[in-house]
């Protein structure tokens, strides 16, 4: 957006109708062309103007925006759906919702979402009219234009692939019929032993695979009933096959177009041999080396357990209390669905839970990052200051704080605080009061705590990373403005924070979506008590998502499928949220100006 | 208008009225700060009484029975064991670690092939699960692995610690690939004209060249087991003979409110134990952290 010279000048409040009116602006100006773009557009474009209004979406579909207007479409029902089960129920005066503050929030989500809906509703009618006018001939669809051109690709690498074969001798040509049946075959007509011999190898295992365990394990991922084996590593197994399956697909699929170039490197005499192919390992394929084992790391350890885990979302995976391990008892888990999130989403014990875990962890995340952010630049401006002596001194007292481990820091910092702990006994003894208060017993107190606590933790390091930056800022910026006549403040207003800000935006959304993220400091201090303290009794008072998904899955009868769901969600809102910074960041930007 | 002496000095009084406020501001914070570390080491010499409970800041009765309490084995406390364990585990996992991180980082900053965009875009959004999800995951599937008696062969062993640390190092690249990425391309370039393979580039050329964010990485990397209490709990705590424990969760074991009572003072002096070390490597290093911790903010 471009700002007008004067804005650094204006007051806040003009500042603020400034900004709103070009927000206004933003969505209504393209709609005045309405019917501008009516009159002199075609038949589809004037449909797709009628539609666009009726309903969201339609009219991106209809001019070839596939995904955005399925996007908008989903949307558009999701609201639709939350609007017929909630909202409905608000209005008529029957809520639903177990307590008063709970429609509170209900209500002010309600209205949020409302808000969202009616902007991007204008936003979509004002894109179809603008891509009518400027006539935006190549609509962007990422996914469908991916498989277009693979599409493409594969077209041409066929064509290319006929060519070679009809000028080619009649053993080259066998050479390249043989492996679409054969893994190898190919590559040992064309004189590539050892290379041929791999895949062929490669061939045999997996048939013996696929018929000794690989069907028995792709029938148990479905049915998750196979005998002597527990239902949730029936799982784990069906997983491993379908991705032996998909390598074996890769491999083929190397193996036709190592098949291809063979052939041509025999037409155009040029040697094939295997020690050139290990060679480029060290030369310009030496990536390939160098990643190899870290990809596998991630896969193993990672990616099959991510993927195991939403899987378990969709089962009834829970242990009841009191009964044991399913494949012990000869129960055995099946699919469910949906279940598990409409357990979460009805009126019950864990709804509650969940608007509550769900509100303080925002409420966490946010302040934690504020005041640990603004702590630190208020501690670096302090300690750059040309008065303080001993800067190395005091920079390395704070550093303090980030050497030593959290778990030191954070449950000394609990014993602290504990009901028979320092504090509560120093002020005892000093008369102050006469009971001792429990920290840790009240929600209200322990989130006040917490953050408070973890500000101890957090601004060193904030501090640290602000110095680096403070340092940055060129000086003479501050030499004119103090020959002009600013004062500390106005230097520190706008020159030093802009600065900062400008350098460190996206690690503070970062740094936002890490702490709703943040374990160590919630589990470490309160453990997420007080226990059951107002959420129905399935969270603690001060648990945060994340505590209360290590609660639902790793402690005493332990309920794999909520705690998946829950897992999901959460990172359904972290992606999102962190996709939006890296793609505005400057070192994704920027990224390929380097090379 | 001339400035006359007297605006002088009423700019020099600000300047120092406003040097004793930042001063008193600046040495409040500090005793704040310090106020918990001074607690904690002056309890781990506490000799009137091991719990927690007390009537004042400072010990009445100092002592050093505490450190010599905290390597006695016993039922509950390994100490001596969980910090052989911990030590080992971190130097493997600081050397394992640093170079997996710089391989990828150096892949991904110096070639561009078909799959690295993808593969950055991955990490990131791998990167944004709950580490949660996969934990309890991973804890399922290592109890697949058994032995012959059908006990966990896997849980309740620290070197799968080191095993599910060194896996995970492949999407920790960020910090040191935007390092790479400034080290002029010129220097590789020059290299393969005198004929280098790209494997001597890395090894020869540009790694000399990395001593800070090398020396970050395995910092790093060396502090996690210190520090990591979810997964080595998750990991570990099957194992009810304490052996194969690391720092972390015995320490926390004893805060438990079951045995605070009885340990506290041993816990604060095994949290003296590791502080110290740590915390001398790390001021001995800070300017590198400084810049590892300023890379990584600026990269974001």
């Amino acid at each position: 957006m471009d700002i007008p010279k004067g804005v650094m000048a204006m007051s806040f409040f003009e500042k603020i109708t400034y900004r709103l009116s070009a927000f206004f602006k933003k969505i209504f100006s393209p709609l005045k062309d309405y019917k501008t773009a009516f009159k002199y557009s075609g038949l589809r474009g004037k449909l797709a103007l009628v539609l666009s209004a009726l309903v969201m979406g339609f009219g991106h579909i209809i001019l070839g925006f596939l995904e955005k207007g399925l996007l908008y479409i989903v949307f558009e029902a999701v609201v639709i759906l939350i609007w017929l089960k909630f909202g409905v129920n608000e209005i008529i005066g029957k809520s639903i919702m177990p307590s008063q503050a709970l429609r509170v929030w209900a209500i002010i989500f309600l209205v949020a979402l409302t808000l969202v809906f009616i902007y991007s509703y204008l936003r979509s009618i004002g894109s179809v009219i603008q891509n009518l006018i400027t006539e935006e001939k190549t609509p962007k669809n990422i996914i469908l234009n991916f498989f277009k051109n693979q599409f493409k690709k594969t077209g041409a690498f066929f064509q290319e692939y006929a060519q070679t074969y009809q000028s080619s001798t009649q053993k080259i040509k066998a050479s390249m019929v043989l492996p679409f049946f054969v893994m190898g075959s190919g590559h040992l007509l064309q004189r590539q032993i050892t290379k041929g011999l791999l895949y062929l190898a490669g061939m045999v295992l997996f048939i013996v695979y696929m018929l000794t365990d690989g069907i028995t394990d792709l029938q148990g991922l479905i049915t998750l009933h196979t005998e002597g084996v527990r239902s949730d590593y029936s799982i784990i197994y069906g997983l491993l096959c379908l991705a032996i399956i998909l390598a074996f697909v890769i491999v083929y699929i190397k193996n036709i177009k190592g098949a291809k170039i063979g052939a041509q490197k025999l037409l155009n005499n040029i040697p094939v041999n295997l020690i050139n192919d290990i060679k480029a390992l060290k030369g310009p394929k030496f990536y390939i080396t160098l990643l190899t084992l870290p990809i596998i790391g991630i896969l193993a350890f990672t990616v099959l357990p991510l993927l195991f885990m939403i899987l378990l979302a969709f089962t009834d995976y829970a242990f009841q209390i009191g009964t044991v391990p399913s494949i012990i008892n000869d129960t055995w888990l099946s699919w469910t669905g949906f279940d598990s999130f409409r357990r979460l989403f009805d009126m019950g014990e864990y709804f509650k839970a969940l608007t509550n875990v769900v509100s303080w962890t925002f409420v966490w995340a946010f302040f934690a990052t504020f005041t640990c952010y603004f702590g630190g630049m208020f501690l670096a401006i302090l300690i750059n200051k040309k008065q303080i002596k001993g800067k190395i001194f005091f920079r390395s007292l704070f550093l303090l704080t980030i050497a030593i481990p959290q778990l030191v820091t954070l449950r000394v910092m609990y014993a602290m605080f504990h009901d028979y702990g320092p504090i509560n006994s120093l002020l005892m003894k000093w008369g102050w009061i006469n009971r001792r208060i429990q920290f840790w017993g009240n929600t209200a107190i322990a989130k006040i705590l917490i953050i408070l606590i973890n500000m101890w933790v957090g601004v060193p390091y904030f501090m640290i990373l602000m110095t680096g930056l403070l340092m940055n800022i060129p000086k003479d910026l501050y030499e004119y403005s103090r020959i002009d006549g600013a004062s500390a403040f106005q230097q520190f207003r706008y020159i030093t924070l802009p600065y900062i800000m400008f350098m460190t935006g996206p690690l503070l959304i970062a740094n936002f979506v890490s702490n709703i993220n943040n374990f160590n400091v919630i589990w470490l201090l309160t453990g997420g008590g007080p226990e059951g303290a107002g959420t129905g009794g399935v969270a603690g008072g001060t648990d945060i998502l994340i505590t209360w998904l290590y609660k639902l899955t790793m402690m005493d009868n332990p309920k794999y499928n909520i705690g998946s769901a829950i897992g999901l969600i959460m990172f359904i809102i972290s992606a999102s949220l962190s996709i939006i910074i890296y793609r505005r960041s400057s070192s994704y930007q920027k990224e390929e100006d380097f090379s | 208008m001339k400035p006359k002496a007297k605006d002088f000095k009423s700019l020099r009084r600000k300047y120092i009225i406003d040097g004793i406020a930042s001063y008193t501001v600046l040495i409040a914070l500090a005793i704040i700060w310090i106020i918990p570390i001074v607690w904690t080491v002056t309890t781990s010499f506490r000799g009137e009484s091991a719990g927690l409970i007390t009537q004042s800041f400072f010990p009445k009765v100092w002592t050093v029975k505490n450190y010599v309490n905290l390597f006695k084995e016993g039922r509950i406390l390994l100490f001596k064991r969980w910090l052989i364990n911990t030590l080992a585990i971190a130097l493997c996992n600081m050397f394992i670690t640093t170079f997996i991180t710089l391989c990828v980082a150096y892949s991904l900053s110096r070639f561009r092939f078909k799959m690295r965009r993808p593969y950055m875009n991955i990490a990131l959004i791998l990167g944004m699960f709950p580490g949660f999800m996969a934990m309890t995951a991973i804890y399922i599937i290592l109890g697949i692995f058994t032995d012959a008696q059908g006990d966990p062969l896997l849980l309740g062993n620290t070197w799968t610690l080191l095993l599910i640390y060194a896996s995970g190092a492949g999407l920790g690249f960020f910090v040191s690939k935007g390092y790479f990425d400034t080290l002029s391309i010129s220097l590789d370039e020059a290299a393969l004209l005198d004929g280098a393979s790209q494997m001597a580039i890395f090894f020869k050329i540009i790694l000399p060249l990395s001593k800070p964010i090398i020396i970050y990485t395995a910092l790093m990397a060396f502090m996690t087991p210190w520090a990591d209490y979810v997964l080595a709990r998750v990991i570990l705590g099957a194992d009810s003979s304490r052996q194969s424990w690391t720092v972390p969760v015995g320490l926390y074991d004893l805060t438990d409110p079951t045995r605070i009572a009885d340990y506290f003072t041993i816990f604060t002096s095994g949290c003296v134990i590791i502080a110290v070390p740590i915390v001398l490597i790390y001021l001995s290093l800070q300017r590198f952290m400084v810049e590892g911790i300023s890379a990584g903010a600026v990269k974001g």
